[in-house]
């Protein structure tokens, strides 16, 4: 009777073979044909990462479709010329996922980081490997010491940066400014002089949106990292960003009330919207789109909202929407930049993972990189000394790019990327968001500060 | 690693488990003739239990210490569940939670019978009763996105509105203006459970429409005979007569109330006044960074809804065993 039931099994456990074979050897073919097609002079600046053909890298990231696709288009000649292959799978809910990914021991071999706060976290558990001599070597050449500083931790540098967008921008119409005769203000009180102006001439000059899903509420940290920066200076930025002053110290509250100015300001806002708190529920893609119709004339927000325009809508000098540099508010801070971007951290030390990471530090890779994009209307740079200008697909792209590469320029990454994440993606979102909704300043800070990590 | 060492894995690996099974096929049948039956029950429970120890126990524990710990390691007694009170937006997705069980679990049960009433055995029956059970077949994020849109704020001077939820629209009909839904204390948590009676209240229809069908007519006849009217017989005789399947639905839909995330996490947009204890979950997990205690938190938090949810699964044990 058993051996039936044995037999049984059996039989089941050889279909069961039969289909993991199936599956395992669907994808048979590794990297290998590259090397002999493209021996040609193409290759020839790819030559010192050569000797790992067939390997394999896993790269994780945030960056979706289509970005996601032009990253992919980017390093294709790498892969032919290098036989290294890399699989790359981007994720909008990246930051979490990472978390588990590591926590579980499947961390990725490398990592698309956008936030330094993050990596720090990776890099002080000793779960990030430390960047190769030829990776630092490479970006210390291509970026300015503020942008290294962000890829370093304790004294090891761990991540080259990547792509970058300015933040320090206010968009506006240049067709409605020429009509009713606006000037593009260059300091702090001439912006309020004008945004008074347009509310004498019966507008509302502010839009704003900080709906944002689970990230609900950045765009308000926005505002206030940009205001620190102009009115107390980078030193005590950095302060701010490391807790080495509380958060609801008197010189953020300062900051917060000067944000208030505008934000809460009802003759200001929301243009095109409706009242303060609409700000808290409005889309950040469609805050600052009723410029478009002239029901607003001002909206604060990065380089990359250049994307958020409808169709038919010419993004330039003397188009129908364009941004100006976000005027200082002393001459003591005469010319500061807030921006971000995205880090190459790596989980793995494998020869083929530091080969990509040093590849992905050069300024050939931004060039085709950029190079991608051009044909399609921009929407990618990076503070890569090495990239050439003329690559950038559009206007907003190379003004931003000037910005970050002018030797004058003071540059801070986004603030809330830096702190700890339970604040810079936590608290401080969800804490501006209440403020906007009606939140007394004090509370807002208090609140903040309470939640930072002991 | 190569496609050919994948598979030479692939076979020892099936090859193991073979031999593991033949030996406790033999193992089984030699066993000795006394209490046999106990020993073969326990090894054939065996593969069963290991999967358990492994997927359920082993985690349960681990949360457990997580909870009790903070994340150097060191043990802080219950200091993660005192966060939990002492924290506002902890207590204040407590207390939504709460109003979550209050309300959804009765209304859906409530609703899915009094639906279920009112079609039996009327004309294109099976239609309607596909009409409110459709809901159910949807996931929540997709729900959450649908109702989004519903209770989407108007966005825009008139004139050039770029977009007006139904329920806006409809509230402005009647004169009450928009409403700013995820900001609106505390209808948005209210508007986001009508999402889980939607969802909910099919699952009702369909369970309790069947258990309505298995009533016996004689009872309810016999009922109306003696002179109950409708309302009387529904009373006394079609509810006392389905109230196994009653309890069985409130508890399951109380359960999946409890342990509510998708529609949440979808709808509520991060705003901090209409979060529940499994979105904190997550949240505190997704969020933590060393020396603040997020994973422990987020321990702490998963045992509080394991602990809300005994009640209820003990009240189904209960219920069941006075029926065996």
């Amino acid at each position: 009777m058993h051996w039936k039931r044995v037999a049984e099994l059996g039989s089941a456990g050889i279909a069961l073979v039969a289909v993991i074979a199936a599956c395992s050897s669907s994808k048979k073919t590794g990297g290998g044909g590259g090397q002999s097609s493209g021996a040609s002079a193409e290759c020839a600046s790819f030559s010192k990462w050569s000797g790992h053909s067939g390997k394999k890298v896993t790269m994780y990231a945030s960056i979706t479709d289509p970005e996601g696709q032009h990253l992919r288009d980017s390093w294709k000649t790498f892969e032919k010329c290098t036989g290294i292959t890399i699989n790359y799978q981007a994720d909008k809910a990246f930051e979490a996922q990472l978390k588990i990914k590591v926590d579980g021991g499947n961390a990725p071999d490398i990592a698309i980081i956008p936030q330094p706060g993050l990596l720090a976290n990776f890099a002080t558990t000793g779960k990030l490997k430390p960047a190769s001599a030829a990776t630092k070597t490479e970006a210390t050449a291509n970026w300015s010491p503020d942008w290294i500083k962000y890829g370093t931790v304790n004294g090891t540098f761990y991540a080259a940066p990547m792509g970058a967008n300015a933040k320090s921008f206010i968009w506006y119409s240049p067709k409605a400014f020429k009509d009713k005769g606006y000037t593009v203000p260059t300091t702090w009180d001439e912006l309020i002089a004008l945004s008074d102006k347009i509310v004498a001439d019966g507008g509302k000059p502010w839009c704003a949106g900080a709906e944002s899903g689970d990230a609900t509420g950045w765009p308000l940290t926005d505002w206030m990292e940009e205001l620190m920066l102009r009115m107390h200076g980078p030193d005590v930025y950095d302060k701010w960003a490391t807790h080495e002053i509380p958060f609801n110290d008197p010189q953020v509250a300062d900051v917060l009330a000067k944000v208030g100015q505008i934000l809460k300001n009802p003759k200001y806002v929301n243009g095109g919207i409706g009242d303060v708190k609409s700000i808290a529920t409005t889309a950040f893609q469609k805050g600052g789109l009723p410029i478009e119709t002239g029901d607003c004339y001002l909206h604060a927000q990065a380089s990359f909202y250049a994307a958020n325009w409808d169709k038919g809508t010419t993004v330039g000098p003397d188009g129908d929407v364009f941004a100006f540099y976000e005027p200082p508010v002393n001459t003591q801070f005469p010319h500061p930049v807030e921006g971000g971007g995205e880090f190459v951290g790596a989980f793995a030390d494998r020869p083929e993972v530091q080969a990509v990471q040093e590849y992905l530090a050069t300024a050939d890779w931004a060039n085709s990189r950029a190079l991608v994009t051009k044909g399609s209307g921009g929407g990618w740079l990076s503070a890569n000394k090495g990239l050439n200008p003329d690559n950038l697909g559009s206007d907003i792209d190379k003004l931003s790019f000037q910005l970050l590469t002018d030797p004058k320029t003071v540059f801070r990454f986004d603030a809330s990327d830096l702190m700890p994440s339970s604040v810079g993606a936590g608290s401080f979102w969800k804490q501006m968001t209440q403020w906007i909704t009606g939140q007394s300043d004090q509370a807002t800070l208090n609140n903040i500060e309470k939640s930072w990590p002991k | 690693m190569g496609a050919g060492s994948k598979l030479f894995g692939a076979v020892v690996a099936v090859a193991v488990f073979l031999a593991v099974i033949g030996v406790l096929l033999l193992l089984i049948d030699n066993a000795p003739k006394r209490g046999r039956e106990r020993i073969q029950a326990f090894l054939f429970l065996l593969p069963a239990l290991i999967m358990l120890a492994i997927g359920l126990v082993v985690p349960v524990v681990r949360t457990t210490i997580l909870s009790l710990s903070n994340d150097a390691g060191h043990f802080i007694g219950l200091g993660n569940f005192r966060w939990i009170w002492q924290t506002d937006e902890a207590r204040k997705a407590l207390g939504n939670t709460i109003i979550w069980v209050a309300v959804a679990p009765i209304a859906a049960t409530v609703i899915g019978l009094g639906y279920a009433v009112a079609i039996d055995k009327a004309r294109g029956e099976p239609f309607w009763k596909a009409l409110v059970f459709l809901p159910t077949g949807i996931s929540g994020v997709g729900a959450g996105v649908i109702w989004s849109l519903m209770y989407a704020q108007p966005l825009g001077n008139p004139g050039h509105q770029r977009q007006l939820g139904l329920v806006n629209q409809l509230l402005s009909l009647v004169g009450l203006g928009p409403l700013n839904f995820p900001i609106s204390t505390p209808s948005n948590t209210f508007l986001i459970i009508v999402v889980m009676i939607w969802i909910q209240a099919g699952f009702a229809t369909v369970i309790l429409s069947a258990a309505i069908k298995g009533v016996p007519a004689e009872l309810t006849e016999a009922a109306k005979i003696d002179g109950a009217n409708a309302w009387q017989a529904f009373r006394r005789v079609t509810v006392p007569a389905i109230r196994p399947t009653l309890t069985a639905v409130f508890v399951i839909v109380a359960i999946a109330t409890l342990k509510v995330f998708d529609i949440v996490r979808t709808m509520y947009q991060n705003q901090g006044s209409a979060d529940v204890l499994a979105n904190l979950m997550f949240d505190q997990y997704a969020t933590s960074s060393p020396g603040n205690n997020g994973a422990n938190h987020s321990a702490a938090l998963a045992l509080t809804i394991f602990i809300l949810v005994l009640p209820f699964m003990a009240y189904q044990i209960v219920q069941m065993k006075r029926r065996a």
